[in-house]
């Protein structure tokens, strides 16, 4: 097999590339600063290693960066291969965390020595490939509702024993990367609304009966029940699925705030932190309020690099994996931060590019897979720390802090390299 | 194959119109997404700075009070009596216990506390204070306990160390009752007051508590950065360059407490606590001129510094509970009769009525005198023969002084005591002072009934027995002023108080005051006999004499109910110009002559050699130095220059 020709180069897709070195540049850059302890607190913070979470993170790099070139160079067609048995190994992975589940409680990692990786990272390669070339077969179009329901059964395995670690933030990014995937194979947008919308609504309603109880009107939910209600009467030719639709919709909305009764009321109180973290001040909220702080105390152009008062004295929870964005937002201010999201969106753009270019079925639809991780995952995690996302724990791409996370990361980006590159194979 | 990649073209390519529409949705659905994101970071970033930034000051910025250091105490001389040192504490979080158990015990065994006894006082305070409040583990912690609490402070979390200001008592002992002793204020003065918070430390005793209100400074309040464990990790000081903090009080250093000057000389101070230690009475040394009181004493004593901090329940009681009443300052709260000194006072006001043309009356003393069917003996049994007055006084003959009293009245009697302050407080800066007693007509009406006591009870007054009582210092104020030739002054142990840029804020009251209608002739008289007690070879005070220095003084010996005589003895010395008087009072002693009136010479032989010919030589070094120590003149040259 030949790894690398001319007219691979020719085809490389050099921006990206360079989008994810800046990123891990300034994730490395950033976990410096976390670790960073200003000569006036030298002798009160009683640190060992201060540096300990940024010298780990730069080998993760060089790692991930050997895994970014594993994942460009071995061509695609052995990965689509190997799909069946990378799945297989996943989940024999996540079934060994389930049976003997780690030190301390925590059922997440599998360690080697001092490395700890997370099975559930791989799981979603894993799932990515055999999900790409199970529905890669021409026939299998999700016009079929059997090939629906294996695809779903593929995603299901893994969510399920990933939300049994208990890791639900981690698990939430299967049924994301399932909707996607088979909205680009050619899921019908009606039968994929009468999915998506029943979840979103929920959220809404629990979220408007919260805004309620506090005064105010519920106007996100009325706007979202106004846009159903647009789609069901242009698509009043199928009345049978606009019905369905509006009906479904309608349901939730009275139904929810009736289940919600049935909860006790600290069920109740988790719910609603879970959506709205600062109504639980005491709990997830405090850290979505301090990120906040960090965030907005920022302004424009930031405390400066290493000088962040909400990470210096140690406000700001998590500074290293979950809320590594708000120590960067908060030294760099608006400028730094709008940085971030304009590269983490050109990396978006550009698989998005390679998925539409790629000739192959199954590069397309991984790479829409792999869009689908990024998105996800900067969108929860940015979100959160901002106050729109739930606190879930879901890492910022090649900035927060973690082995399994960077490379999985890297290795992805690399694949998409690969069918970038290779684009007119199959 | 062919096959598939037509497909492809169909399905991915920009030709087909579906995907080609899902490609833009997706773009679409991006694109909006970071746009939220993007909206949201310049909603928080560029319109909110200003709330966040304030939010992110004030986090981490706590005011924190700065306790001020308790003003210095220093003798007359400037010697520090009274210094404020840091104090270490330990307390224990009771909270942080919980489930930390072993490790409590842990602490325990390397910090030697001993951890049985913690966990028990710890239960206790639990239950009385439920709300968690800290408990003090240590009150005064070593430096090695300091040492091994600051290196694990992340093994030991329920140890929390607090800085305070310790009262340290330089000298022990010595000036004890004078300098008196601090303590934390309690609950019920916390709620009384808002500038009380609890564990402020307050003057209980003494001139610490008398002055406390000069001697306390005020507080600072200083702003610090805090991590958001509540760790303190230093002081912040750009405050006025932000100006953001929402709080309006700006930071402010304390002020520390006023340094107080005493009167009190501690060279002397402490060569009389050392001639009284072991012996049960007081000594007060009094410059006459001035009422300044140069040592005064009172035995048994106590040591402040085991008071002033945080004191045990056993200690105290055990002070309290002593019999020998260590903590009461005799000098000035005890009361004794005051004995033959007060035949000083009888003589005079008999001389000042004009009752002297019926001294030739008298009859001669035989060791007793009978009074209607009652004989008042003379304490020389074989009787002292014919005397004139200033030998009664001279020879302190009680029968001469039962007839002078059996002439007077019995507000006449009491005249003669009041003339020279006694019977009132003398206004020492000294807390509970006493006012000690002086029974006229009045007094005996309401004790005994009108017209049911006898003259016998104003014999015993003529004496200076019966229901007559003084107070040490009343002694020495009326020896001063038959010293300073009848001018009435008032005793203080403060002679200035300074403040932090050196400025007087408080002198003295040395101004003495010419007792009115003195009649300089009868005054005359009995000082002269004064000098005749201890110059004379029959007088009482003879063992008294002092080398090289002339001296007047009074034994006495009072009787009490309770055992052994009272030895008194008062003197002044030089006669000519009086530099100083002394009150000697040893309780249960024994004859005043022998055995206070030798101690009270060696006093003030000590104080003439030692003090008074090294002042001098300061004297002298003043003049040469023109000056530059105006705050060392003492008051009694501000007085003159009125």
């Amino acid at each position: 097999m030949n790894f690398l020709k001319g007219k691979h180069l020719e085809n490389f897709d050099w921006i990206l590339l360079l989008v994810t070195l800046s990123l891990i540049g300034i994730g490395l850059m950033n976990l410096y600063s976390v670790g960073y302890i200003p000569e006036k607190l030298m002798n009160e913070v009683n640190e060992s290693d201060p540096y300990y979470f940024f010298n780990r993170q730069l080998n993760w790099a060089l790692l991930g960066i050997a895994a970014l070139l594993l994942g460009a160079l071995i061509p695609f067609r052995y990965y689509e291969l190997g799909s069946y048995f990378f799945y297989t190994a996943g989940l024999l992975m996540l079934l060994f965390l389930l049976i003997f589940p780690g030190s301390g409680g925590s059922s997440r990692w599998i360690s080697f020595g001092a490395i700890r990786l997370q099975p559930s990272e791989f799981m979603k390669i894993a799932t990515i490939f055999l999900l790409a070339r199970f529905l890669s077969k021409k026939e299998r179009t999700p016009e079929s509702i059997r090939v629906i329901a294996l695809s779903a059964l593929i995603v299901a395995v893994p969510f399920i024993l990933i939300i049994q670690q208990p890791d639900l933030g981690t698990a939430i990014v299967f049924p994301a990367i399932l909707l996607a995937v088979l909205y680009w194979r050619g899921l019908d947008e009606g039968i994929m609304l009468l999915f998506l919308t029943p979840v979103i609504n929920a959220f809404l309603t629990i979220y408007s009966k919260h805004s309620i109880s506090e005064g105010n009107y519920p106007l996100s939910l009325l706007i979202f029940f106004l846009f159903i209600l647009i789609i069901a009467y242009r698509r009043r030719d199928r009345i049978f699925q606009s019905s369905m639709l509006v009906g479904i919709n309608l349901l939730v909305i009275l139904a929810v705030p009736h289940l919600l009764g049935y909860l006790k009321p600290y069920q109740q109180r988790r719910v609603f932190a879970f959506l709205r973290p600062e109504s639980d001040i005491l709990g997830t909220g405090w850290q979505v309020y301090q990120s906040k702080v960090a965030i907005g105390s920022g302004g424009l152009t930031g405390k400066g690099f290493l000088k962040g008062t909400q990470k210096m004295f140690e406000f700001l929870p998590e500074r290293h994996s979950d809320f590594v964005y708000s120590v960067l937002s908060e030294e760099t201010g608006f400028l730094g931060s709008i940085i971030v999201i304009v590269l983490l969106l050109i990396l978006v753009y550009r698989i998005l590019s390679i998925a539409t270019r790629t000739r192959g079925r199954f590069a397309s639809l991984a790479a829409v897979g792999i869009c689908t991780y990024f998105v996800f995952h900067a969108a929860i995690n940015i979100g959160m720390t901002i106050g729109l996302a739930p606190v879930t724990g879901l890492p910022l791409p090649f900035l927060s802090y973690g082995g399994s996370s960077m490379l999985t990361s890297c290795f992805l980006v690399g694949i998409v390299l690969n069918f970038g590159m290779r684009f007119y194979e199959y | 194959m062919k096959e598939w990649c037509i497909q492809v073209e169909n399905t991915n390519g920009s030709g087909s119109p579906l995907l080609g529409r899902r490609k833009e949705i997706i773009y679409l659905l991006i694109t909006f997404l970071f746009a939220v994101f993007a909206a949201r970071l310049i909603y928080l970033q560029v319109f909110r700075n200003d709330y966040y930034r304030k939010l992110a000051l004030s986090n981490r910025i706590r005011r924190e009070r700065v306790i001020a250091p308790r003003g210095l105490i220093r003798d007359s001389e400037g010697e520090k009596l009274v210094i404020d040192t840091p104090l270490y504490q330990i307390r224990v979080l009771p909270r942080e216990v919980r489930g930390n158990e072993e490790r409590l015990a842990l602490a325990c065994r390397w910090m030697d506390i001993d951890g049985e006894k913690l966990s028990a006082s710890l239960k206790r305070w639990e239950k009385k204070y439920p709300d968690g409040r800290a408990m003090t583990a240590v009150t005064d912690a070593d430096k090695r306990q300091i040492s091994i609490l600051m290196e694990n402070r992340e093994l030991f979390p329920f140890f929390k160390l607090l800085t305070k200001h310790r009262r340290k008592y330089l000298h022990g002992s010595t000036a004890a009752h004078i300098l008196g002793y601090v303590g934390e204020v309690t609950e019920r003065e916390v709620r009384s007051s808002e500038d009380i918070r609890p564990g402020d430390i307050k003057g209980r005793a003494g001139v610490e508590y008398v002055y406390d209100r000069y001697l306390r400074g005020r507080d600072g309040m200083r702003l610090v950065e805090t991590n958001a464990g509540g760790k303190k990790l230093g002081e912040y000081y750009s405050y006025f360059e932000d100006g953001q903090l929402r709080s309006k009080i700006r930071p402010h250093p304390p002020v520390p407490g006023n340094q107080l000057y005493l009167t009190i000389d501690l060279k002397l101070q402490s060569y009389v606590d050392q001639a009284l230690e072991g012996r049960r009475g007081s000594i007060v040394i009094m410059e006459p001129e001035t009422g300044r009181i140069l040592a005064a004493s009172s035995y048994p004593a106590f040591d402040p510094n085991t008071i002033s901090v945080g004191i045990t329940d056993e200690i105290w009681s055990e002070l309290n509970d002593d019999p020998e009443k260590p903590l009461f300052n005799r000098s000035v709260q005890a009361t004794y009769p005051p004995g033959s000194i007060h035949k000083l006072l009888i003589a005079y006001i008999y001389l000042e009525k004009g009752y002297s043309s019926r001294m030739s009356d008298f009859q001669s003393c035989r060791g007793r005198y009978k009074f209607g069917n009652r004989y008042f003996k003379c304490w020389k049994e074989e009787g002292h023969g014919r005397l004139e007055l200033y030998n009664a006084i001279v020879q302190s003959c009680d029968v001469y002084f039962y007839q002078i009293g059996e002439t007077l009245a019995a507000n006449t009697l009491a005249e003669g005591g009041t003339v020279f302050g006694m019977g009132r407080k003398t206004g020492v800066d000294l807390p509970a002072e006493a006012s000690g007693l002086i029974p006229d007509q009045d007094y005996f009406n309401r004790k005994f009934g009108k017209g049911k006591w006898t003259r016998g009870h104003l014999l015993n007054c003529s004496i200076g027995q019966g229901d007559i009582l003084a107070t040490p210092i009343q002694l020495a104020l009326v020896t001063s002023i038959f010293a300073n030739g009848g001018r009435m002054v008032l005793p203080h142990v403060v002679d200035r108080i300074l403040d932090q840029s050196g400025n007087t804020v408080y002198r003295g009251r040395g101004r003495p005051r010419e007792i009115g209608r003195l009649d300089r002739n009868a005054f005359g008289f009995v000082r002269k006999a004064m000098e005749g007690v201890i110059d004379e070879k029959m007088g009482t005070g003879r063992f008294s004499r002092l080398e090289g220095v002339s001296s007047a003084g009074k034994t006495g010996t009072s009787q009490n109910p309770h055992g052994e005589d009272h030895a008194l003895f008062v003197a002044f010395a030089p006669v000519e110009s009086p530099q100083i008087s002394i009150a000697v009072v040893l309780e249960n002693a024994g004859h005043g002559g022998v055995e206070a009136g030798p101690l009270a010479r060696d006093i003030m032989q000590y104080y003439f050699r030692e003090i008074a010919a090294g002042e001098d030589q300061h004297a002298e070094n003043r003049e040469g130095k023109k000056g530059r120590m105006p705050e060392a003149l003492s008051p009694e040259r501000e007085v003159l220059q009125r």
